[in-house]
């Protein structure tokens, strides 16, 4: 047996060693290791290894528990001590818990906007058998289309032929419509045509109603708790009526639960899909892409052998059907939201890339904050150098100290987590509701942020909190720990200066990160506001926008000329959409040049629009309602360039089949967002395409009253059909605010983080300079000045602030030079004042902050500074 | 009287199972192969340590063996005051244990 013995690996053995704490007095670790050498007889040397890790691994949850309550008496010790230290110094304690508790609130608002989608959708049972029936359609381009609409006889197809397929799932968004009840009507977008089976499928819950059968009638609906506040108040809406477009009823059957954060398949209204047939047609057809196909395979069926098998279907693709897939296969659902960007389909993707940023900068927050957390603690605990000098010669070991430093820390990070979890639900609903603005993009999910919500984050809390209080514990132990007592206690406790290194590093660190979120901010607002300064072409201001619904397209010129009668509004017009973010694109086809076809964007308006929009003709005119322009188009100054022709009126143009004579070139407008270059427009009078009305109103009028006064006049004449109506100026704002709003955002953050990085600057220099207190006193005795001495103290800090300030703006420089290079329209270099303004704020802060600590140490006098004891 | 953990019993009933015998490997073998409980390797020595802090139990460094890589041994035994906390527990049980009607399996 003697010679079989072998030993467990060292480094196993020492971490043990670490972890057990007291248990060494018991024979712990023998025991260990006759167990390991019992284990490496009986089952091999390998198994026995595995084991001794695991061990390890499991000692570390006792480990902690230990070291924070460990052996009673010597921790009421540590406690008492670390207590008594935190009330001492009670603004340090306030700092650093403050401190911790705002970088832990940072980081759980931005890990659970991580953690939601990287936890997407996998609170559905069968999730991981669940995907989607993705088409590679031929293209022109080399690029192959991955698109995930698929058409509706598809999936009963699949269901039919392959038993592998368990259940399956069709989802139709009904795009904008509008749904009414009663007098009320909206324009909803959230409306989603399912199968019947959606609530067996999928584990969306429904909190009235009856899961297996709400959708058992084709008329029926399903609302979630939002809408039905919204159309119904207070009142029961089981069995009332919701009317969808103009006449097809629908009976609410069912209320679900307002859709999660963690939900890829966002909905406000569902409609089995049997009712879609009476909107839209096609339903049969092969040829038309309209549904997104889930299927969930049975247990034992492998993706790879089921795709191989999906050739054959088609075959049941007629053979007009023009792009037929040249493959089909399946993506996993879970995988959608995150990988799925390549992919048309009805879930908005969250690329990974953006998660994953998104927790690295929460992970920053903890970085900036457990430095702030090792200046300040290092700072603090050079006061209690004989406190360690004593407790060794008493007899504490190294790692006795060190454990008692992390503990301490360990202390502050669990004590920090109320606070942070205070901080986060104070500031939470606030974030939300600025970024709630965003409600053009997508839908954003109305159940409340608040941590109650996502109980998984106190994991990811906890988590973070020990490991911040483990690291930024662990400098500091392991630097106090090691000072010999005869140091400490004869008072030789120059670590000051050959240990300054590591803490000059961490300021520099600490300072390059505030600096550089401040510089970002100021970057931020500069182009905000020089995107909605600079001249896109027209006049935005004392413009209406009035919404106009399909259904009501052909009585505009009634409700255009209604509306107008209204005081204020000097002349109105229609165009396709609200000229923002708007890129119709055509290929235009110049006159006798078919080979060269250019791309432009094709603008439907309706007379008067130039003028309504002061829009500049440069050459020709503008479309004159006496003339019959139908016919006639007018282009840009940039398209006319492209174009290539010396005299471009009276030239022809054709795009989509529609043939028409240039009777105008408009100086250069932009109705896209932010473009690399000044877009190819044409104007065309397209009566079938008018959905917005534009309205010029004289300036002065209050447009509050005039669009109450304009919805009257509305409802007179349209009942039935939802008004909306605002200003360019609000919708533009609308955009511009979400920026304004990130920029207050990283605002906040640059100036906490300025903030914390000040406050770690005092309590380091106030260490540092109390220090020097002798040296000053004898600098003033040999002639120096207040000033001259000052300077002598705060010369290192200013220089540490100015390195990190070269770094941040070097940083920004660069990385600006590199967006410049994208070529963006209105974006401009950065304005000097910005990198002027983070200077002063930085270098100022700085010096304030250590001059505050410096004055008691001049002004006293060399007579009281040198006296001995 | 002062109530022990279920844990912290079942280790003292080995430990005085085992009289001279008494160290971590032999308590564990103890608890697994009579009581059957199958508890984690480390587990056994925060309760050891509540009950040597009782002064329930004393310690004693045995010889040194290679197995356990040149540590001694460390044996535990019942101090007086340990052995009567047993009793007492021996007691408690059969007084608790009286006049109620019998459990059958089904």
């Amino acid at each position: 047996m003697g010679s079989t013995k072998t030993k467990p690996p060292k480094i196993a053995e020492n971490l043990l060693d670490f972890l057990l704490l007291t248990s060494e007095e018991f024979g712990a670790l023998g025991d260990y290791e006759e167990q390991y050498n019992r284990i490496a007889e009986n089952r091999g040397e390998a198994s026995a290894v595995i084991w001794y890790w695991i061990q390890v691994v499991l000692s570390f949850p006792v480990f902690l528990y230990n070291s924070i309550y460990g052996s009673m008496i010597m921790i009421k010790n540590y406690l008492k001590v670390a207590l008594r230290n935190m009330k001492r110094q009670k603004s340090f304690s306030i700092i650093n818990i403050i401190g911790l508790a705002a970088g832990m609130a940072g980081f759980i608002f931005f890990a659970m906007s991580g953690a939601t989608k990287l936890n997407s959708d996998n609170f559905h049972k069968n999730a991981d058998r669940m995907y989607g029936v993705v088409q590679v359609l031929p293209s022109e381009t080399e690029v192959e289309e991955h698109n995930a609409f698929t058409p509706v006889p598809l999936l009963p197809a699949i269901l039919d032929e392959y038993p592998e397929a368990e259940a399956g799932m069709r989802i139709m968004p009904a795009g904008r419509v509008t749904l009414s009840r009663k007098e009320n009507s909206f324009y909803e977008s959230g409306v989603l045509f399912v199968d019947q089976n959606f609530f067996d499928f999928f584990n969306f819950k429904l909190i009235n109603g009856n899961p297996g059968s709400v959708f058992s009638q084709p008329h029926s609906i399903v609302l979630n708790e939002k809408m039905v506040i919204k159309y119904f108040g207070d009142e029961d809406p089981l069995g009332k009526v919701i009317t969808i477009g103009n006449d097809l009823n629908l009976t609410v059957t069912g209320v679900a639960e307002d859709f999660p954060r963690t939900t890829s398949i966002r909905y406000e209204f569902l409609v089995p899909i049997e009712a879609a047939r009476s909107i839209t047609g096609g339903m049969q057809n092969w040829d038309q892409r309209k549904v997104f196909s889930m299927v969930m395979l049975s247990e034992n069926t492998e993706r790879k052998d089921f795709e191989s098998k999906l050739g054959s279907l088609r075959a049941r693709y007629n053979n007009e059907v023009q792009d037929m897939p040249n493959k089909l296969y399946l993506f996993p659902f879970l995988d959608f939201r995150l990988h799925g960007g390549e992919i048309e389909s009805i879930i908005n993707p969250s690329p990974a890339g953006i998660v994953y940023v998104t927790i690295i900068m929460g992970s920053l927050l903890l970085v900036i904050v457990s430095i702030n957390f090792i200046n300040l603690s290092i700072a603090r605990y050079m006061y209690r150098t004989k406190e360690i000098g004593l407790r060794k010669v008493v007899g504490a070991r190294r790692g006795q100290l060190f454990r008692q430093f992390i503990g301490e820390s360990l202390l502050m990070s669990l004590i920090a987590i109320p606070f942070s979890i205070l901080i986060y639900e104070t500031i939470q609903p606030l974030i939300t509701s600025l970024l709630g603005g965003i409600s053009n993009i997508g839908m954003i999910s109305n159940q409340s942020n608040s941590i109650i919500n996502y109980p998984f984050m106190l994991k990811y809390l906890l988590g973070a909190a020990l490991i911040v209080g483990f690291f930024s514990g662990y400098y500091p132990a392991l630097v106090l720990s090691k000072f010999q007592p005869v140091d400490v206690i004869g008072g030789k406790t120059s670590t000051a200066r050959n240990k300054g290194r590591g803490r000059k590093l961490m300021i520099i660190l600490q300072f390059s990160f505030s600096i550089l979120f401040i510089l970002i901010a100021g970057v931020m607002r500069n182009q905000a506001g020089e995107i909605f300064r600079s001249d896109f072409g027209y006049n935005r201001e004392n413009v209406a926008f009035v919404r106009i619904a399909s259904e009501i397209r052909t009585d505009y010129n009634a409700i255009n000329s209604e509306l107008s009668k209204n005081p204020g509004i000097l002349h109105s017009s229609a165009c396709g959409e609200v000229p923002f973010i708007w890129a119709p694109k055509v290929e235009a086809i110049p006159e006798n040049n078919e080979d060269n076809a250019i791309s432009l964007n094709a603008y439907s308006v309706d007379y008067d629009f130039i003028e309504v929009m002061e829009i500049e003709i440069l050459e020709g005119r503008s479309f004159v309602r006496e003339r019959g322009d139908e016919n006639s188009f007018i282009i840009n100054k940039s398209a006319a360039e492209k174009l290539k022709w010396t005299n471009p009126l009276g030239k022809q143009l054709e795009f989509h089949g529609k043939v028409g004579t240039i009777i105008g070139v408009a100086d250069d407008f932009i109705f896209t967002d932010i473009v690399f270059e000044i877009p190819n427009s044409v104007l065309y009078l397209g009566s079938d395409n008018l959905n917005c009305l534009v309205m010029k109103f004289s300036a002065g009028t209050d447009f509050s009253k005039l669009k109450d006064s304009m919805k009257k006049s509305w409802t007179d004449m349209v009942p039935n059909v939802p008004f909306e109506a605002f200003t360019m100026e609000e919708y533009f704002r609308g955009f511009f605010g979400v920026a304004d709003s990130v920029v207050g955002l990283i605002n906040v953050i640059g100036f906490t983080a300025m903030l914390f990085s000040v406050l770690g600057l005092l309590g380091v220099s106030s260490y540092l300079v109390e220090k020097r207190t002798k040296e000053v006193g004898i600098r003033k005795v040999l002639g120096a000045t207040n000033f001259s001495s000052i300077w002598v103290l705060i010369r290192e800090f200013v220089i540490l602030v100015v390195i990190s300030y070269s770094i941040a703006s070097i940083l920004i420089f660069i990385g600006w030079k590199k967006v410049l290079e994208l070529g963006l329209l209105f974006i401009t270099d950065i304005d000097p004042a910005v990198y002027l303004i983070a200077a002063i704020v930085s270098i100022a802060s700085a010096v304030i902050a250590v001059t505050s600590q410096t004055i008691k140490a001049v002004r006293t006098n060399p007579v009281d500074s040198l006296r001995y004891e | 009287m002062e109530l022990l953990s279920r844990k912290e019993e079942l280790i003292l009933l080995a430990i005085w199972k085992l009289r001279e015998n008494a160290y971590g490997i032999t308590i564990r073998d103890e608890l697994e192969d009579s009581i059957g409980v199958n508890w984690l390797f480390g587990s056994i020595y925060t309760p050891l340590n509540q009950l040597f802090n009782k002064g329930l139990i004393s310690r004693q460094e045995g010889e040194t063996t290679s197995e356990r890589g040149g540590r001694p041994k460390v044996f535990f035994r019942l101090t007086p005051k340990g052995k009567e906390a047993l009793a007492r527990i021996k007691e408690l049980n059969s007084a608790l244990w009286t006049e109620v009607p019998p459990i059958t399996l089904k």
